[in-house]
């Protein structure tokens, strides 16, 4: 069995969208599990097992997993998609072939300033090794970020659990041929699409910071960049929730020509 | 075969103002071996000569909490204790009578703020267990969990998931309350199983959220806006002063104990001769 462990909140804008494409996109038996919190009650019926929580999104994976492993067996599949994210492409050969080769699957944004390690968006293990690694999806440690200092993120301590066990996992990276972003819209492995801007998007991403316009240093008086900065950020903010709008229909309208946009 | 190492994992992060007091507290009151693991991001400071083990780490509480227990994990021996101490949380007494007490019950024991408007779940300002037992029961402060909290309904909070782990496993766990009296302020200054002090003085609690200004919107339509924003504004207005207040009582107690001698406790009304209670 293949358990699919998913955060939605505050909105139920992807339910639909992502348990359709689950059930076009997996062959095998598989069963979803959903934490729904801020989202009404009968947007449950999308989903094999509703899980009531609260709190950070980290811990609310954490909490899905021991759920799902109270259930399931040993040697089912465990996998961790976020709530805008979702299949396009079949999953079984993919996840297969990635499994043989090391324990864990799991997608890499490298192109968010590099980062080094797993991220929930998507992420495969079997039941087994996320119990006895004791799996967990919290930041802690820390790498060297791209803006000179130390920086860290979900699913750091799980990058660092792998490394202590010897543990190798599988990265998937980001394979769009076109990028309307250089973060969101992202399509990882020819398989799984994330639309990056789904729940949590009031603050802008260390990617999306970094391209700020010539507003480090400079003549300018502190006060003056500081005003300039927020003036930018409000700005690409802006842009970014209407470009995320226009492409969420796009995705909403059915079929999958808005693919052509990415791939 | 050597003695058992205490491992004491303490997440300092970005305020540096507890350790020395933390320090001071655990060389006076332990007597068994130990070593202190922490992390501590404070310009000029160096985490490694702060600790036995200095661990580089950023984030929320719970996360930076696992990741010591990992390293911690790594590196002991199954029987070897672990020892979660908030920063601002010290000895007040050799614990090690309690714990010993305690860990002859079951294989974990903690704090529980049953007065945080009935806090069912362990608190990792102290905790104690094995390495082993942390190993085997995959330890984990993080939030997600849901439970009941009597004036606010279904909420989730730092220890609820290993509060859940603690039950699938059914694993039992050794509870220690609070035994000071609730003098200054009905959640911080705390003293628990007679052993351990938690300042805690600038987070707004669930209990504290009891004695919010009732909202006033729900009113009739033309005015259920207006009515809206009075209530933030009245909110914000109650917040800041419970703060203010809560900031200025926990500056006098932090420059009491600062000031170091064993006078300061009876401030917080903790009696030495209180039972821990289990």
């Amino acid at each position: 069995m293949l358990h699919v462990a998913t955060a939605h909140f505050r909105s139920p804008r992807w339910i639909e969208i992502q348990t359709r494409h689950l059930r076009e996109h997996i062959s095998a038996p598989f069963r979803t599990w959903a934490s729904i919190e801020g989202i009404d009650a009968a947007e449950g019926r999308h989903f094999d097992r509703v899980i009531e929580q609260y709190g950070s999104h980290a811990g609310k994976l954490n909490h899905l997993a021991l759920e799902i492993a109270r259930e399931a067996a040993p040697g089912d599949l465990l996998m961790f998609l976020d709530g805008d994210a979702f299949p396009i492409a079949p999953l079984g050969d993919f996840i297969e072939r990635g499994l043989a080769r090391a324990p864990l699957i799991a997608v890499r944004r490298a192109e968010n300033v590099a980062q080094p390690q797993p991220h929930p968006c998507f992420c495969v293990t079997r039941l087994e090794t996320w119990t006895a690694l004791g799996g967990d999806w919290s930041a802690g440690p820390v790498w060297p970020g791209g803006q000179g200092w130390e920086v860290s993120d979900v699913g750091s301590l799980l990058m660092r659990k792998l490394e202590l066990a010897g543990l190798e996992w599988i990265e998937v990276l980001r394979s769009n041929r076109r990028n309307l972003d250089p973060l969101y819209y992202a399509v990882y492995g020819d398989v799984i699409y994330h639309h990056g801007a789904g729940f949590r998007a009031e603050n802008l991403s260390a990617t999306h910071r970094s391209m700020a316009p010539g507003l480090h240093g400079g003549q300018l008086p502190g006060r003056l960049t500081r005003i300039r900065k927020a003036a930018w950020e409000r700005s690409t903010r802006l842009r970014l929730e209407r470009e995320s709008e226009r492409f969420y229909r796009r995705i909403a309208a059915g079929g999958s020509d808005w693919l052509s946009e990415l791939i | 075969m050597a003695e058992r190492m205490l491992h004491i994992a303490s997440a300092h992060g970005g305020s540096a103002r507890w350790l020395a007091i933390q320090r001071r507290a655990l060389a006076d009151h332990i007597q068994v071996p130990y070593l202190r693991w922490g992390s501590l991001a404070v310009e000029g400071l160096d985490a490694a000569a702060e600790f036995d083990r200095a661990i580089a780490q950023k984030g929320p509480e719970a996360g930076r909490l696992n990741h010591l227990a990992t390293e911690i994990c790594h590196e002991a021996r199954s029987d070897d204790l672990l020892m979660f101490l908030a920063p601002d949380a010290l000895p007040l007494a050799d614990p090690l009578p309690v714990i010993e007490r305690g860990l002859a019950r079951a294989p974990l024991l903690a704090v529980r703020r049953t007065e945080n408007d009935g806090d069912p779940q362990p608190h990792p300002c102290f905790c104690v267990s094995t390495v082993g037992t942390w190993r085997e029961l995959g330890g984990d402060w993080s939030d997600g969990f849901p439970f009941s909290a009597p004036g606010l309904g279904r909420v989730s909070d730092l220890g609820a998931n290993l509060l859940r782990r603690l039950e699938l496993t059914r694993t039992p766990w050794v509870a220690l309350e609070r035994t000071n009296p609730a003098r200054h302020d009905p959640l911080h200054f705390a003293v628990y199983g007679g052993v351990v002090y938690f300042h805690d003085g600038t987070e707004i609690g669930r209990v504290h959220r009891l004695e919010a200004p009732r909202p006033l919107a729900g009113g009739p339509r033309p005015l259920a806006g207006a009515l809206a924003a009075l209530d933030r504004q009245r909110l914000l207005a109650w917040e800041r002063g419970l703060l203010r207040r809560a900031a200025r009582r926990s500056e006098e107690l932090f420059a009491a104990i600062a000031a170091g001698g064993s006078g300061w406790p009876a401030l917080v009304g903790h009696d030495p001769g209180t039972p821990a209670g289990i």
